[in-house]
């Protein structure tokens, strides 16, 4: 695999702040024009996008209905 | 549009903090269906830290235990409602982390998060299971991607697990991590960054 040149290597450490929101604004601009010029950053950045969407697709399950109705057992239990 | 994007999501965490702490308040003087709501929260929280921090769905029951009694003792004497969910994040991550202690070896798996790892009598059983009232196919997807991401948290060293987690799944601040796990904001998003980098890399290889 061929060495990112050191401009992307050290865009690519930004990436979380960015997709966070945490990137000042010249700073995104300056991403976001090299990721339209680089397929390399590009792609990472998706897939970054991708990951995140990932994990945050698996949060908040619903619990299983026996582990749901034992909560609420052990809740009306407690407080009567 | 990726900035509003991002806020929006922000804006979206914000929210659920402040949605705890307005069921703390109410909680706290006596509203006992918001007292219902928090307890069965602290057992929601409990139960997924069960299977994705400790990988024990046996363990589940005792730190759901934990959490729901911790929270009704903690409700009565809170002083600051707003650093509740901190409050209770930490509480059920330390008692995963005793849990976890107990126990000779680390977890060799992840349960999935989607079945629950229980079977319909709320015994520990195997992962995966069907969700009726789906197509075959998005069946299949939903495993794959559950099957997937499983593996790709469990091959994450513990310390970046339980950022992800806390972070991308259960959606609290950098600074409400930072409260939870003791690391500065810094370290947080820094060991963020890089678990998200290596779950990307666990992904794409399958």
């Amino acid at each position: 695999m061929t060495r990112r040149p050191a401009f992307c290597r050290v865009l690519l450490e930004r990436l979380s702040a960015y997709l966070d929101g945490d990137l000042p604004a010249g700073q995104c601009r300056s991403l976001e024009a090299h990721a339209r010029t680089c397929p390399r950053c590009a792609g990472v950045l998706a897939e970054l996008r991708q990951t995140i969407d990932l994990c945050r697709s698996a949060a908040g399950k619903p619990l299983p209905p026996a582990v749901r109705k034992a909560a609420k057992d052990r809740i009306r239990r407690l407080i009567g | 549009m990726t900035k509003r994007r991002n806020l929006n999501l922000l804006s979206d965490r914000s929210a659920r903090a402040d949605e705890y702490e307005a069921l703390v308040r109410a909680a706290a003087t006596g509203d006992r269906a918001a007292m219902e709501r928090l307890l069965m929260r602290a057992q929601e929280v409990a139960f997924r830290f069960s299977l994705l921090v400790c990988g024990h769905a046996e363990d589940a029951e005792d730190v759901m235990q934990e959490a729901l009694l911790k929270t009704y003792r903690y409700v009565g004497r809170i002083e600051r409602p707003e650093a509740f969910r901190t409050w209770l994040y930490r509480t059920v991550t330390n008692a995963c982390r005793m849990k976890r202690r107990r126990r000779v070896d680390e977890p060799a798996h992840l349960v999935s998060i989607e079945g629950g790892g229980v079977d319909a009598d709320g015994r520990s059983a195997g992962v995966d299971v069907a969700d009726a009232g789906k197509t075959p196919d998005e069946l299949a997807l939903n495993a794959w991607l559950g099957r997937r991401l499983r593996r790709a948290l469990a091959a994450l060293p513990p310390q970046y697990r339980l950022i992800v987690l806390l972070r991308e799944m259960e959606g609290l601040s950098t600074r409400e991590v930072a409260g939870v796990t003791g690391l500065t904001e810094d370290n947080v998003k820094t060991r963020l960054h890089r678990a998200r980098v290596m779950l990307r890399e666990r992904l794409g290889s399958r």
